[in-house]
Order: C-alpha cells, then structure tokens, then sequence
C-alpha cells in the first residue's frame, strides 16, 4: 500500500489519495442532497389555498340531512344565505346531535375552515345551543347535471388538510366520510359559479358506500339544488362513472 | 475486524463517514421544509411538508445505499463508501420510520379507528391501479429496512451464517421496487408532473443500470480458464504482480485469487469469509491479504485470519508447469495448508 497505490482500510488511516476523492464524495453528496430538497421541495399542492383557525360564532337554521349544516340568513356578503357545513374535531361527523337539533334555529360557535366557497365549523362540545322550531331553509332546484371532478372529504377539501386531496389523501378521505364527515364533489369546472357540491342520494339522504369512487376522477349524475349558498348534488350513484 | 461483538466499532474513518452522512441529510431536511413553507400559491400543510421530505430523503437515500455496491464494482475508488454501508443503510431506515410515523399520525389518525387498523383497511380498491392503496408497499419496504437494519450488526452474520445473511440483505431490491410503487402509486399520482417524479425516475434508471454495468464487467471477469488435465492454466508467473493477484473463476459461482507476495504464489478463496468481499482485489499488508470491502485479513499460506481472529478460508494447491502456474480447482479445507509456489526469479 503506497501513495502510488492507494488502497482503503477502513481501520486504517486513509491514503492521500484516498482522502481527496472522499472529501469530493462528501460535498457531491451534501451539495447534491441540497440541490435536490431545493427541487422537490419547491412543489406547491396543487389545490385552491385555504383558511384555517378564525373562530365564528353564527346563527341560522339546522339542516341535519343529507349532513349537518347551519344556513344562516342572507346577508350583504352572503345574498343567498350562508351554509356552513359542521363537525367534530378529527375525523367525526356531529349527526347524532344534529338529528335532535333539526330544523330548529340554532346558535354554533366553532372554528371555521374555508378553501374557496366550501365553509365548514368545527365544533366544541357545548358549542352548539337549540333554541325554538324554525322553517326549514327553501331549496331552489337547479335542474339535472352530469359533472366530472373528485369525492372528498368536506372536512380536508375545505382546508383541514393541504391540500386534501387527490390519491395519496384516498384513505384520509376515505376515513373522514366513514367517521360521518360530509362528501363532496370537487368539480373540474364551475357549476352555477361554484366549484364544490355537498353530496348525497337522489333521495337526499347521505350517500352509499362510495370509498371505492373516493379520490378518483369521476363523472356523476342527478339534480341540483341550492339550499343557501350551498350547492346540493342528489346523486345518481348506480351511474356513477369512474374511468 | 473485532474479536468480540461491540454495538460499533468506531474509528475515525467511520466518524467522517457517518458526519458526512448526518450533515446531508439534516441540510436536505432544512432546506425542504423552509421552502416547502414558502411555496406560492398554496403550501402543503405542515405535516404533509414532514411526511413529504422524510419521505423523500428516504428514497434518495435508499437509491444512493443501492448505487453504492455497483460503483465500487465498477471503480474501486468508491469501495470507502462501501466501508460503513450498513450505517448508511440504518439511517435510511429511521428516515423512512419517521415519514411513516408522521404519515400514521396525520392520515390515520383523529379517527375512532386505531391508525393501525386504520392503515390497513381504509382503502381497499384492490382492483385499480389508480387508488390502489399504495400505503401497503410502504409498509411492506419499510418491514424489510427495519429487518436488515436490525440484523446488520456482525453478531447477526455470524449467528445467522454468511450466507443466509446475504440472502436476506438481497431483500433489499425487493423493498426499493416496493418503494418505488408506493411513491408512483401515491405522490406521483397528482395531475400535474411534479419535480419528484423526475427524481424517481431518475433515481431507479441511474440504480438499474449501474447494476447492469456491474453485472455485465463480472461476467466479463467470470469467463472460465483454460484447462489442463483437470487443472486450469492460470498463467506464467509474470502474469500476476507482486503483492497483487489475479482472479480466477472456478466453475459456479466460486472463484479463487492467486496472489503473488514475496517471490512466492499462493492461492485462496476469493471470498472474503465475513460478506464475500472479492479479496483478490485487496492488498497484502503485514503479510496478510487485506479484503477491499471492510479489511478482514488472511495468511495466504494457510486462509486463517491472524491470532486473535478465527476466519478461515480454502486454500488451493498449484503447481508450475512448462512455465505456468496450474490451479487445482478442488479446494483444500478452511485453514488448511498449502505449500506456496516458489516464483523466484520470473518476472514480475
């Protein structure tokens, strides 16, 4: 072993010659790591941007089907009312208490989520007090529609999660709607203005099983109708077309 | 080499090495999570940032742990990246442990289903390729690197024999096409072509084929001798040079090394006794032929590892004729003697 031939022994110390081309292994390797963190790093979520954490206290009427939502009175910002969907902290749906707050006026305090025009609550225990019967919001039909877009999670699509969506978020979303949190349909394109509908069946109830249709592109069919500033998709879910 | 079983046995060679290591992979960690942060017009969350750079720094490094052994074939100058390969190979494993545990923690957890449970069964689309749950292949990659980082200390090759071991440590092509599937599955699934799926692809294309161009130089090197009555013509002496040997490949898979010390030629198994290092491409020092791969030593007139060590090796017997060295290809036992050729006098 000489300097004329270097030969690496680990427990020995290391040749000249040896130690030049690991001092240039060794920046290769740092510069290259930086290199690519600053590359990959880079990539932003593919998503609208979303808004997480201001606290809003707001009153209206409960709606607890197809899912829990206040719809609250027009207003300068809001001219069709607004619909707030509701939930629980984590991957929990508020239906059980909604049932027995159904179609009465209501005062919720929570915290809001918002990406786009999809609004959701996330609600304390105590956070939501019942007052007297009310009228039921009025639905304004919208007629029959075929839309392309992908299921989520109401919760993670309006910014519990960044970005919420697509196939790497599959088994959230999937878990989310199992735990009662509300789909919906992220439209490829605007529908009467808005890109993101609460979904149910043609009947109005909460969907089927659709964790296999979650996260995928799909084309759906059925009427729709608002119900505030909410658009509702009932549905055809035999029709449900997923490349 | 060591006499009795230490967690690691440091020196400074493995000191720089592994500072090496920590250095570039906090600087990939820093600086994917400050920009990540920063990304217009919409940043990941804070978690997905975690699981994105764990997750991704696992994978370069798991490309880079895989390069390393076709590189040192093809070059000796990268056999020191080869020295504490298995350090490389356990930070690999915590890296890709904590994307997981982040990942558990953030897709799988807040629900009423235990995150475990939750992992296996939220999604079942078994049947598509887009949705299928591609978590799956991670849990799958990151068993195995949690399998060969757990048994990659000598006591584990020593208990479990050389060659299971190695059998086992192959897993590890198994657990990177694993992976590869779990980030085309999963990350690489969004509309829009992102940076890392250069990455990825660039990562296995550049693993793939410095594996081919290793492969395609020991074929090259594996063709068989000339035989002569049943021993096979290694050469006239000259052939081989001093403190040096030449290889030659027996039929199967052994081969021997012929080495040249001193004016006299003795030839020894190729493999190195610990993890099959190609010891005909070490060096003789203090007498003793000194393995590339981690310096394990052998007199090369018996195979034994000097005292205190207790490695044997076969020896081979040769013989000179018409003015080659012969090989007899029937190996002698492990440890067992054989007289070396006397040389003195041909050239060198």
């Amino acid at each position: 072993m000489t300097e004329d031939d270097p030969f690496f022994v680990g427990y020995l110390p290391a040749p000249r010659a040896v130690q030049f081309f690991a001092l240039s292994m060794i920046a290769t390797l740092v510069f290259g790591f930086a290199a690519l963190a600053l590359t990959i790093g880079r990539t932003p979520a593919d998503v609208e941007a979303a808004h997480y954490g201001e606290d809003l206290d707001i009153a209206g009427v409960l709606v607890a089907h197809p899912y829990p939502l206040v719809v609250a009175p027009a207003d300068a910002a809001h001219p069709q009312g607004r619909a707030i969907m509701l939930a629980a902290d984590g991957k929990h749906g508020v239906q059980e208490f909604a049932d027995a707050l159904d179609g009465r006026a209501v005062e919720a305090k929570g915290v809001l989520v918002k990406r786009g025009s999809l609004d959701m609550l996330i609600l304390g225990a105590d956070d939501v007090k019942g007052g007297a019967p009310a009228s039921a919001p009025t639905a304004t039909p919208l007629g029959r529609w075929r839309i392309s877009g992908e299921i989520c999670d109401g919760k993670c699509a309006s910014g519990g999660m960044a970005p919420g969506a697509g196939l790497s978020h599959k088994a959230c979303a999937n878990l989310c709607v199992a735990g009662g949190l509300p789909p919906v349909l992220v439209a490829s394109g605007p529908v009467e203005g808005a890109r993101y509908l609460l979904l149910a069946d043609s009947a109005g109830a909460p969907t089927p099983d659709i964790a296999d249709l979650v996260a995928r592109p799909v084309t759906l069919e059925g009427a729709v109708e608002r119900l505030g500033d909410m658009l509702v998709f009932r549905v055809d879910w035999p029709k449900a077309h997923a490349p | 080499m060591s006499v009795r079983y230490i967690p690691v046995g440091w020196n400074v060679n493995k000191l720089v090495y592994d500072a090496a290591l920590a250095v570039a992979v906090v600087a990939y960690l820093a600086i994917f999570l400050h920009v990540a942060q920063q990304s217009p017009p919409a940043p990941y969350d804070d978690a997905t940032i975690r699981m994105r750079a764990y997750g991704s720094c696992a994978f370069v490094m798991l490309s880079l742990v895989l390069c390393i052994g076709p590189l040192a074939r093809l070059d000796s100058q990268f056999l020191p990246l080869l020295y504490n390969r298995r350090h490389f190979g356990v930070a690999t494993f915590v890296v890709a442990a904590t994307h997981a545990s982040f990942v558990l923690g953030w897709y799988f957890g807040f629900s009423s289903t235990d995150p475990y449970v939750a992992l296996l069964t939220s999604n079942t689309s078994f049947g598509r390729i887009a949705g299928f749950p591609f978590e799956l292949f991670g849990v799958a990659a990151l068993i195995v690197l949690f399998l060969l980082a757990a048994t990659s200390h000598d006591f584990w090759l020593s208990f479990l024999t050389p060659p299971l071991w190695k059998a086992l440590h192959m897993a590890v092509y198994g657990a990177y096409a694993c992976v590869v599937a779990h980030v085309a599955l999963g990350a690489l699934m969004a509309p829009a072509l992102q940076p890392l799926a250069y990455v990825v692809v660039g990562c296995a294309l550049v693993v793939a084929t410095l594996h081919v161009l290793a492969a395609r130089k020991q074929a090259a090197l594996d063709r068989p001798s000339p035989e002569e009555g049943g021993w096979i013509v290694v050469g006239p002496p000259e052939r081989i040079a001093e403190g040096r040997a030449v290889v030659v490949p027996l039929a199967g898979a052994e081969s021997v090394a012929v080495f040249r010390n001193a004016g006299k030629v003795s030839a020894i198994a190729n493999a190195c006794a610990h993890q099959n290092g190609p010891l005909g491409e070490g060096r003789i020092i203090d007498g003793c032929v000194t393995c590339p791969w981690h310096g394990f030593q052998y007199r090369l007139e018996d195979g034994c590892a000097p005292a205190p060590f207790t490695e044997k090796i076969a020896t081979y017997n040769l013989r000179l004729r018409a003015g080659k060295i012969e090989l007899d290809p029937r190996p002698n036992p492990p440890g067992c003697r054989a007289e070396p050729l006397d040389v003195k006098g041909a050239p060198t």
